[in-house]
């Protein structure tokens, strides 16, 4: 009969631990990265002879992960239940459901009752708070299972001396599975003491130098590998991991808070269990309390009361708390429940029948109660993401990449987990990438660049948010999103604070190449040192802003996507350049706090037109469009005139001498008009495409021009069309120089964005002088004569831009010189955030628009 | 079997070992040749194996009476003695004991039995002129006519022909042998006669505990190996049908020495010798441990004094080793464990010489982590050993109701290896001894008859247990 009771009572713990702990434990909680680090350093283990996949820096001790190690061996690697952390999940549960039989034997002995047991399994096995942190790979239910089957082998039946030797060597190995373990120490001591009998001398002393012979093993490592003492010890300058200084770091880790302070980690951690279990959290301390109160009296709460107070006197005395630092509290906070339950119990005394009613009703309430709470252990799939992740990266990285990832799909990224798998050699755990000097040093050689995805997780953010970690956050600043799977997530999440309050998310993130990089660092500098106010473009050299320097931001926002700095800029634009009575061009010059002159230039209106176009195709506004036409309305009306029945782009509301217009060549620009007669069908824009051609083949061909290129201005007479020189207007107007080049970067563009072929004859005609002049000299003069000669000694790298625009399509591999010589390797190797003068506002712009057309960044 | 042979089995033992390892090796690797390393490696773990064994088993041994609360109990003298049944003939031989002899002459007088059914024969030699006086002084005080002085001219001489002059003389049931300096307990024949009669043993061994733990620092550790001996070990032994008896506190049933043949007067350690004979013939051997019926014994005074003595009792190991007779015992666990008793010595010495030669190897040829983590074990079994030693003496001075002082622990601790060192000295000379053929024991006698140690505890003295 007893057989039988007894036989049911274990079939039911067996069953019911097993089912509460394993009905959904592959989806919930959300993979954790610890779990990831011990499935993969026991996948080091059992593959590589080695403690860690990483430096193994003695952050714990390894018999935790030995035995996963073994669990991976015994049940065909560690793909077996699909995820890598599943297969640990699996020995969880496996060690979860042992250790409830074990504290089943353990309360029911020292309580005396069956019932004194079963209420104890139900705290440990049933309350949510215990499962979301048991079913994790966590060193610390390892722990909890060795220190539970000492308990046992101590209080099983009268001890000898190897039984306590046995059992004290089970408890070294607790110690060596999760430190933490040691604080158990007094309660095992007690424990010993308490079982040892006539004996006592010796047992405890063989229990205390077998336990300590176990521990020792974890410093004998230490010692054999070199990596005991601290670095520098003995005047050693290796660079070493040291577990001295591991210890002395982990010390150092927390806050000093005491624990009832809002600030201490204990008070955080306290939060968090009360919120998976108020009733377990409130119930387990009160009988914690209570069971050592008692415990004075009476003996058989003793020693639940000491291993509870024993664990309870470091977590409320420690700097450093985790939440699952609980862990090993839960079976002998259960068994302290149990324990007082059932001596509350028995003060009803000689009525057996009223007594078992009693407890009888502690484990029925304590079952509904408990196992009625839901925080979806049984139902929400939390890792639906993570496997989402690993898949999307399985299917879509090339095999090279090199991947910054949780730990805790570390493995299923890494390795292929079948034939046909593609292993992902380069992934990194994103923890190690911040921490390890072998990773962001000797592999990543200090560069985020070398990164080309990052799997963006809870974990992650709180590596930047919660441990500022620098280089992560590189990454992910310089990343795009390419995937995120966050359907039913519970979590707030807020990227751009590097917030988010659960892990059941993932994302992807493709690190941006080397040439947005760059282009985004200049364009951030640029923004830093020359914009000003909520978008006022100054040129420190001389104080000013003008209406193009405006237009140049507004170009290089829309390019670069950043609609904040492209609304800022224009609005400052409107506000205070667009002020003119009878039209809506831009006035070109602001200085200081006033309008210095209220003439527009026709570069200027043309830019800031395609600009809000651009932004219009990129953002979807309508205003943008609206703004865009108003201006280009103007420009047709107020700056192109009609001579001899061809269009004339003239160089603004000035532009008037005499009985012609002043013409800047440089304001010329076809791949604008193409854009806008998209937009804008109605106006002949294209007419005005086909006259410039016309008119620059005028211009360059002129007998007296030997070189092939533009002059900065030309006077255009406004009857016959007949250009003239317009030296006497503008200085260093016959020559090629400050404004001319531009010209060429604008046919560039049209070449590459409407493949004309005028623009290819054009870049034909100049490239020939200018060819030759860098194959002569590796550089160009800042401004040449059209006769050929050199006007000045100095080059300027604004005006190199328009050389090198030529090139590009008439000479690649002179464009390609170029532009190693002049923008790429500096930059590249230094991403200072600036080509050449800092504070050259024309340089900067122009080196940055170079840069983007040679890259093909400009998007139309 | 001698010497020479025994070393061939050692060595067929090793081939074979490593012809294990290598088709081992070539099953699993592919590999035909082994390294050097490999070896290297190789022997290592194994020596490293046999090592932790022996480490561990001697811990086992010193641990044994203590594994269960129970055991210490049942060891005891029974509680309540019997009516005496046997009637015993002490046998007291001595020689040059002018000193103590008397009073020990009156202690074995003294113990509580009826005089009709006992009888002491005290054994001196004829040229021994001091000794007989002294003890035809107490006898004339006594003046009992159950003790007699029985002069020995024989050869060779030494204790085992003396004892065979006593036991041909002897008249009584039991054969009970005292050394000149004991102090037996008054009840000893009545605890004796209880267990013959109620387990139906043949021979008994009495505790024999040395007491004078405070007199030097290796007598802490003497007094260690007689306690941990007496008080565990030997019960192990008696266990599996194995007990090599001391040299004195012995009862044999006389018939049983009789049969075979008294002792053997050309071996060293007579007394350990029978104890083999006799077990081979199927004699039931008790061993009965209790503080207060312990006889009380003290240790050699001087550091050689001890060393000779261990060179003595070595010496008489290998010897009863060489003869094989422990071959003849009827269980394969009494041979391994006769074998291992008889070399336990050497064993030792084999370790400390062997230590050095394995960390050289173990340096030169890198070993990798585990195999190094694992030649620490035997180590971690000898820090257990002191530990255990120390509250060893603790207990001791619990038992014998004596006071434990402070500096016990840390001399202990500081003596532990000094004393390991000196019992291989003892055993490496019984070693060299032996095989340079220097074999004779009247030489030994001559030397040692020529020393006056302050209480005379040379060779040449009865009072050492075997």
């Amino acid at each position: 009969m007893g057989r039988w009771v007894e036989g049911l009572i274990m079939a039911a713990v067996i069953i019911g631990a097993g089912v509460v702990h394993g009905h959904n434990m592959f989806n919930f909680p959300y993979y954790e990265n610890d779990e990831g680090v011990y499935v993969a350093q026991a996948w080091a283990a059992g593959n590589l002879s080695r403690l860690s996949p990483y430096t193994y820096w003695y952050d714990h001790a390894p018999a935790g992960w030995l035995l996963i190690a073994l669990w991976q061996k015994i049940s065909g690697g560690g793909f077996t239940f699909g995820m890598s952390v599943n297969s640990g999940r699996v020995l969880m549960w496996g060690l979860h459901v042992a250790t409830a039989v074990l504290l089943y034997l353990v309360a029911k002995k020292a309580a005396g009752s069956r019932l004194g047991g079963v209420v104890a399994v139900i705290w440990f096995s049933l309350s949510p708070l215990a499962i979301y942190y048991q079913r994790r790979v966590l060193l610390d239910n390892v722990a909890t299972f060795w220190v539970m089957l000492a308990v046992w082998i101590l209080t099983r039946e009268k001890l000898k001396l190897w039984t306590a030797a046995a059992a004290a060597a089970t408890f070294g190995i607790a110690v060596l599975s999760k430190e933490v373990a040691i604080f158990f120490v007094p309660a095992f001591s007690y424990l010993v003491w308490n079982r040892a009998g006539k004996n006592r001398s010796f047992i405890m002393t063989v229990s205390f130098s077998v336990c300590g012979l176990v521990i020792g093993l974890y410093f004998l490592l230490a010692l054999l590998k070199g990596e005991f003492w601290p670095r520098g010890f003995g005047g050693e300058v290796m660079e070493r991991v040291s577990m001295v200084d591991t210890f002395r770091e982990q010390m150092s880790r927390g806050v000093d808070f005491p624990f009832w302070d809002r600030r201490s980690l204990f008070y955080s951690a306290w939060k968090t269990w009360e919120t998976k279990d108020p009733i377990w959290t409130w119930g387990g301390t009160i009988s914690l309390i209570a069971g050592g109160v008692l415990a004075i009296r009476v003996k058989k709460l003793r020693v639940p009361a000491i291993f509870g107070w024993s664990f309870a006197a470091f977590l409320l005395t420690s700097r450093l708390i985790i939440d699952f630092y609980i862990l090993p509290m839960i079976p002998f906070v259960a068994w302290c429940f149990g324990a007082v339950a059932g001596w509350a119990g028995e003060k009803l005394k000689n009525m057996t029948r009223l007594r078992a009613i009693w407890v009888a009703e502690v484990a029925g309430l304590s079952l509904l109660v408990l196992g009625g709470q839901d925080i979806g252990q049984f139902r929400r799939d939390e890792n639906f993401a993570h496997r989402q992740a690993v898949e999307y990266a399985k299917a879509n990285f090339p095999i090279e990449s090199v991947i910054v990832a949780d730990s805790s799909i570390y493995l299923d990224l890494k390795l292929a987990r079948f034939e046909s798998d593609p292993p992902l050699l380069n992934t990194h755990w994103s923890w190690k990438v911040e921490k390890d000097p072998g990773i962001y040093g000797k592999r990543l050689n200090n560069d985020w660049r070398n990164v080309d995805y990052i799997l963006v997780s809870h974990e992650t953010l709180k590596l930047v948010r919660q441990f500022g970690a620098e280089f992560i956050k590189a990454i992910l600043d310089n990343s795009v999103h390419e995937a995120i799977w966050i359907n039913g997530s519970t979590a707030y999440l807020d990227r751009t604070k590097y917030i988010s309050t659960n892990g059941d998310w993932m994302g992807v993130n493709r690190v941006k190449d080397d040439i947005s990089i760059v282009l985004d660092q200049t364009w951030k500098d640029y923004k830093e040192r020359f914009v000003h106010d909520y978008g006022m473009v100054v040129d420190p050299a001389t104080g000013q802003t003008t209406s193009e320097g405006q237009a140049y931001a507004m170009l290089r926002a829309v390019w670069m996507g950043d609609k904040k700095a492209f609304d800022g800029v224009w609005g400052w634009t409107r506000d205070h350049l667009q002020h003119r009575s009878d039209d809506k061009l831009l006035s070109w010059l602001w200085k200081g706090d006033q309008l210095m002159d209220f003439a527009t230039a026709t570069d200027a209106d043309l830019d800031a037109a395609l600009a809000l176009v651009l932004a219009n195709k990129k953002w979807g506004e309508e205003k943008y469009l609206e703004e865009a036409k108003r201006i280009m309305a103007y420009i047709l009306a107020k700056e192109v005139v009609r001579i001899d029945g061809r269009l004339y782009l003239t160089s603004g509301s000035g532009a008037k001498e005499g009985a012609g217009y002043l013409v800047n060549p440089s304001y010329f620009s076809p791949a604008h008009y193409r854009t806008f007669a998209e937009v804008d069908p109605e106006h002949p824009w294209m007419t005005l495409v086909q006259d410039t051609y016309w008119l620059v083949e005028q211009i360059s061909t002129r007998t007296e021009n030997k070189t092939g290129l533009v002059p900065n201005w030309i006077w255009v007479d406004e009857k016959t069309g007949q250009v003239a020189s317009a030296g006497k207007f503008r200085e260093g107007a016959d020559d090629y120089g400050f404004d001319a080049f531009r010209l060429y970067f604008r046919v560039a563009l049209d070449r590459a964005w409407f493949s004309s072929e005028e623009a290819l004859k054009l870049l034909s005609e100049a490239s020939r002088f200018l060819a030759s002049e860098w194959k002569a000299g590796g550089r160009l003069a800042a401004v040449y004569g059209l006769d050929g000669t050199a006007r000045t000694e100095y080059a300027s790298l604004a005006n190199s831009m328009g050389a090198m625009a030529v090139f590009l399509s008439t000479r690649p591999e002179l464009a390609e010189e170029m532009y190693e010589v002049l923008l790429e390797k500096k930059e590249l190797e230094e991403l200072t955030g600036w080509w050449g003068d800092m504070n050259n506002y024309y340089d900067q712009n122009w080196a940055w628009l170079g840069y983007a057309l040679h890259n093909r960044r400009l998007n139309k | 079997m001698s010497l020479l042979e025994r070393k061939i089995n050692i060595w067929t033992l090793t081939l074979a070992g490593l012809a294990v390892y290598l088709a081992g090796r070539l099953m699993w690797g592919g590999m035909i040749v082994a390294t050097m390393r490999d070896l290297v490696i190789a022997g290592f773990a194994i020596v490293t194996v046999l090592i932790s064994a022996q480490a561990f088993f001697f811990l086992y041994l010193i641990l044994y009476a203590w594994n269960e609360p129970d055991t210490i109990e049942k060891n005891k003298s029974p509680k309540r003695l019997i009516e005496p049944r046997f009637s015993f003939t002490a046998l007291l031989p001595a020689r040059h004991e002018e000193a103590v002899i008397g009073e020990t002459i009156a202690a074995i007088a003294n113990i509580d039995y009826p005089e009709e059914m006992k009888e002491l024969l005290v054994l001196v030699r004829g040229d021994d002129r001091e000794t007989l006086e002294a003890a035809q002084r107490v006898m004339d005080t006594l003046g009992r006519e159950n003790i007699k002085l029985v002069v020995v001219n024989d050869t060779p001489v030494n204790k085992p022909n003396q004892l065979n002059w006593g036991l041909y003389r002897a008249k009584n049931e039991v054969v009970a042998i005292f050394d000149a300096e004991d102090q037996p307990h008054p009840d000893i024949y009545k605890i004796v006669n209880t267990v013959m009669v109620r387990e139906g043993t043949d021979v008994v061994q009495s505790g024999v505990q040395l007491v004078n733990y405070r007199s030097s620092w290796f007598a802490a550790f003497n007094v260690l190996e007689y306690y941990f001996w007496f008080k565990s070990a030997l019960h192990f032994f008696a266990r599996q049908g194995v007990v090599p008896l001391g040299g004195n506190t012995v009862f044999f049933k006389r018939v049983w020495l009789n049969r075979a043949g008294g002792w053997d007067e050309k071996c060293l350690t007579e007394d350990a010798e029978i104890g083999i004979r006799l077990s081979k013939m199927g004699a039931r051997i008790a061993v009965v441990y209790d503080e207060e019926h312990a006889t009380a014994e003290e240790t050699p005074v001087t550091l050689s004094a001890l060393v000779r003595q261990r060179t003595r009792w070595n010496m008489g190991f290998l010897q009863v080793l060489g003869r094989g007779e422990w071959k003849g015992l009827p269980k394969w666990n009494q041979r391994i464990l006769t074998g291992y008793l008889l070399v336990l010595p050497e064993i030792l010495v084999g370790v400390l010489l062997v230590a050095p030669i394995l960390a050289w190897a173990g340096a030169v040829y890198g070993l990798g982590i585990p195999l190094a983590m694992f030649s620490y074990v035997p180590l971690g079994l000898l820090i257990m050993q002191l530990v255990v030693a120390v509250t060893g003496m603790w207990q001791f001075t619990r038992d014998y109701k004596l006071i434990f002082p402070w500096w016990m622990g840390p001399m202990l601790v500081a003596g532990f290896w000094p004393y390991i060192v000196i019992l291989a000295i003892g055993a490496l000379r019984a070693v060299w001894r032996l095989v340079v053929g220097n074999l004779m024991w009247e030489k030994t006698t001559h030397v040692n008859a020529h020393r006056v140690d302050g209480l005379g505890y040379a060779g040449v003295r009865y009072g050492e247990m075997g």
